[in-house]
């Protein structure tokens, strides 16, 4: 097992080419209510504010997880964030924040984030880097109020879960 | 008197430089249209392999694994994707295509110059050189190997790490200018057997066998043996020495060069054992330090190798500890001709540099993070066992020189990473190292990172190191060609440097660096006015300001490019002369690009170096170094298969000879081709 101390280190990868990767992992381990979907029946995962993700969320679109097949939109503040299934909400979008999180109360959006109040603003999973290693850590609470369900696998990976 | 080449017309370096570019930059735009949708191989893989990829990091920098935007200094990585697809040979190789780096090579042994530094004389003393994080440099000469006496083959570095900056607050003596860390493959990276065998110019075979797998959930182990062997340059012709005495300057099959090396890398649960073992023979042309011309018997052998056994775990309350324990052990012997030849009898003896070292090494660290802070705290103890240098006659056995010594060292070094707010850390340490030879010494380090924006990174670096004299300038005695100086004490560095980088978009990196580094005290050649020898002083300061400029882009599967310019100014602090060695001007330029539906892959690369002064005071000129790699990884079911031209334009040029040698340059090697297949079992 490698270890953050050790100088002979474990293969390597961009951060967001691994974050893109664990966000089509959420799509599968997350349940989202019937009536969510649309007639297409895809998924849709938003950006809103600056992608970090260079082209490695683009590379998902069209791919299928659960039976449904993945949907990339790109969002800015003030547009109509309440018909994605997941939310990826940027860093650039740090004041805005609290009022993006309001304006889809009462959907099923899963909100995703990295900045350090995410969750305690009410986003839903947080991405964290620990030694060097994608971390994620879920706000329970946050999605509780919601009608996702969110699988028992994914809380026991979450960070703090263990 | 100029030297042959620097008659050379410059233009035509300059115009298929300029070529060459155009090409570049066309393969490079049309690799950003073709972005093609590679299959996301990453979106396939489990929960739990995600959380065990880590994500671009550098461990050099802090001893602890950091992203390359969070690291307290200037870092450049070579992944060995890049050494394949580029096709180097040596670690000299992948040093010379860093932004920033340059290497001069006398025929005998590479030496790498950073920021505009590269003394004559200085083996490598400079740049600290780690395998695996254990320190390479050797207790006699503080020679960093980069050539073929280093001992690992290039095909089994999983990547390299190249620190710039003074490191002494972490590393203690020689992590003066740069930390350069070579991290070797693991039995998975090469998941079973695997063979390979290359032929090139010159008379030039080169083979390795290696076996690496994990085993079970705890056991894994790499075993690697490599065998090199070049006839070299037939002919090689130096003007200094044209005269009919002296074969008309042609120093004939003096070019050969031989070496051997092992590997073995082992881990069982927490515990990692590395060896490894190098042995190098070199025949030399250029009669350095006043030896005959063009006598077979000119030639040297280096052998080093280590054993390192190495534990680390982190504890369930997050505290980090790493534990390692090595000896090490290295023999230098070099045959030098020398003519005692008065009118009546003819007299030449074989004198025998014979050095040996060997020591025994401890380092302990912990690493813990409590709130903000994230704290190292480290010791290192050296027991240099033997240092010995001799000097004898083959022929007679009379010696001349019997130098032994022992030392001990060790150091104690803290360092705390502090995030004051979200976008902005401050990472501080500082190093005491203790010496029997010349006493103590304290080296801090301190660095400000700071992220304006997303994707935005300026960091503000200071630091000062030292390098201890080694035995070689402080012992070593010849009454042909060196005085000792037993007086001489550590150099010392103080460098400053400011870092700003850019990700733009999706793919392009550009960065910039603005540097000055200071030198006191620097331990430099002389020549003794009283005997006429060579001998060691604390010599004047130095000192060099400059600019680096990078533009770094991965424009889409198998696509990447890279361009860097360096523009420095290194002089003496009292004659503000530039340095010898020095150039004003560095650039690169590096592509790789897939062709034939991505079976193939072209590497191809341009290294620009500005004239450096010699000693005479004369001028090496301007030159571009191209050379073009296809590599075609898979061709056949487990074939590799590359062909590389090195010098692909035929450039001639030359690197400044030292005190020890008469060339005021010393000619580099045309075109060469090599043709390498590997195969996987």
């Amino acid at each position: 097992m490698g270890n953050v101390l050790s100088p002979q280190v474990q293969a390597q990868a961009d951060e967001y080419q691994v974050k893109a990767a664990f966000i089509f992992n959420f799509a599968k381990f997350v349940e989202w209510p019937g009536d969510a979907f649309g007639d297409g029946g895809s998924l849709v995962v938003g950006v809103v504010g600056e992608d970090p993700f260079g082209g490695a969320l683009d590379r998902l679109n069209g791919s299928v997880a659960n039976g449904r097949r993945l949907r990339i939109k790109r969002l800015r503040f003030g547009d109509n964030l309440r018909d994605c299934h997941i939310l990826f909400i940027s860093k650039s979008e740090g004041k805005n924040l609290g009022k993006i999180l309001d304006s889809i109360k009462g959907t099923s959006v899963l909100t995703i984030g990295e900045m350090p109040q995410f969750n305690q603003s009410g986003g839903m999973i947080r991405f964290v880097i620990h030694n060097s290693k994608v971390r994620f850590e879920i706000n329970a609470a946050a999605a509780a109020q919601t009608r996702l369900r969110i699988s028992s696998k994914l809380l026991a990976l979450s960070k703090g879960a263990s | 008197m100029k030297s042959e080449s620097d008659s050379l017309p410059k233009d035509t370096s300059v115009r298929a430089m300029f070529h060459l570019s155009i090409l570049a930059i066309t393969l490079a735009s049309t690799a950003g249209l073709a972005l093609a949708q590679a299959p996301d191989d990453l979106a396939s893989k489990s929960l739990e392999d995600l959380m065990n990829i880590e994500v671009a990091s550098v461990y050099s920098a802090s001893k602890y694994s950091q992203k390359v935007t969070e690291a307290p200094s200037s870092v450049s990585i070579v992944t060995s994707e890049q050494i394949q697809r580029y096709g180097y040979r040596t670690l000299a190789d992948i040093l010379k295509s860093v932004r920033g780096f340059y290497v001069t090579n006398d025929r005998n042994y590479s030496y790498v110059g950073v920021r505009g530094f590269s003394r004559p004389g200085d083996y490598n003393t400079r740049v600290l050189l780690l395998v695996d994080g254990h320190r390479m440099n050797d207790n006699v000469y503080d020679n960093a190997p980069i050539g073929r006496e280093f001992p690992v083959d290039v095909d089994l570095i999983e990547r390299v790490e190249i620190v710039r900056g003074s490191s002494s607050s972490l590393y203690g003596t020689s992590a003066f200018m740069a930390v350069i860390n070579v991290i070797t493959k693991r039995g998975r990276d090469v998941g079973g057997v695997e063979v390979s065998a290359e032929g090139a110019s010159a008379g030039t075979y080169n083979g390795r066998f290696s076996y690496g797998n994990k085993l079970g959930n705890d056991f894994e182990m790499l075993l690697s043996g490599s065998y090199y062997d070049s006839r070299g340059k037939r002919e090689i012709y130096y003007q200094e020495f044209d005269t009919p005495a002296t074969n008309n300057g042609i120093a004939l099959d003096l070019d050969g060069e031989e070496s051997k090396t092992f590997l073995a890398n082992l881990s069982f649960r927490d515990f990692t054992l590395h060896g490894t073992y190098g042995s190098r023979q070199k025949a030399y042309p250029t009669a350095s330090y006043g030896t005959v011309f063009n006598d077979p018997r000119a030639r040297t052998s280096d052998r080093r190798g280590y054993l390192d056994l190495q534990y680390t775990h982190t504890f369930s309350n997050q505290l980090g500890l790493l534990a390692r324990a090595s000896y090490d052990s290295y023999r230098y012997d070099g045959a030098y001709v020398y003519d005692y030849s008065d009118n009546s009898t003819p007299l030449l003896a074989v004198g025998v540099d014979s050095s040996r070292g060997s020591w025994l090494s401890g380092e302990l660290q912990l690493t813990k993070t409590v709130s903000r802070h994230r704290l190292t705290f480290g010791t290192e103890y050296r027991d240099n066992l033997k240092q010995n240098q001799g000097n004898y006659d083959l022929e007679t056995l009379v010696v001349s020189l019997d130098d032994r010594r022992k030392s001990k060292n060790f150091g104690l070094f803290l360092q705390d990473e502090f995030v004051i707010r979200e976008n902005l850390t401050l990472s501080a340490g500082v190093r005491y190292d203790h010496h029997t030879t010349y006493g103590g010494t304290t080296n801090p380090r301190v660095a400000l990172i700071y992220h304006p924006a997303e994707k935005t990174t300026v960091k503000v670096l200071y630091g000062a190191a030292f390098r201890a004299p080694n035995n070689f300038e402080l012992f070593y005695e010849s009454g042909d060609a060196f005085n000792a100086n037993p007086t001489l004490r550590p150099e010392t560095i103080k460098t400053g440097e400011l870092v700003f980088e850019k990700y733009l978009g999706d793919h392009v990196r550009v960065s910039a660096s603005g540097f000055v580094y200071r030198i006191k005290g620097l331990i430099s050649q002389q020549i003794n006015p009283e005997s006429d020898l060579i001998t060691f002083g604390n010599v004047a300061g130095a000192r060099s300001k400059g600019l680096e400029f990078e533009f770094d882009s991965r424009f889409g599967p198998g696509f990447e490019g890279n361009v860097s310019y360096t523009l420095q100014k290194t002089q003496d602090e009292a004659t503000k002369e530039t340095l010898t060695n020095s150039p004003r001007h560095l650039g690169k330029l590096n592509v790789i690009a897939p062709l034939f539906k991505r079976r193939v892959f072209a590497g191809f690369e341009l290294q620009y170096t500005s004239q450096r002064r010699t000693l005479v005071g004369l001028d090496t000129p301007a030159f571009v170094l191209s050379n073009l790699t296809l590599f075609g990884p898979k061709l056949a079911k487990g074939l590799d298969a590359s062909f590389g031209v090195y010098n692909l334009f035929n450039q001639k040029y030359g690197d400044p000879g030292g005190e020890e040698h008469r060339q005021n340059a010393i000619e580099q090697d045309g075109r060469t081709v090599r043709v390498k297949l590997t195969y996987h079992f």
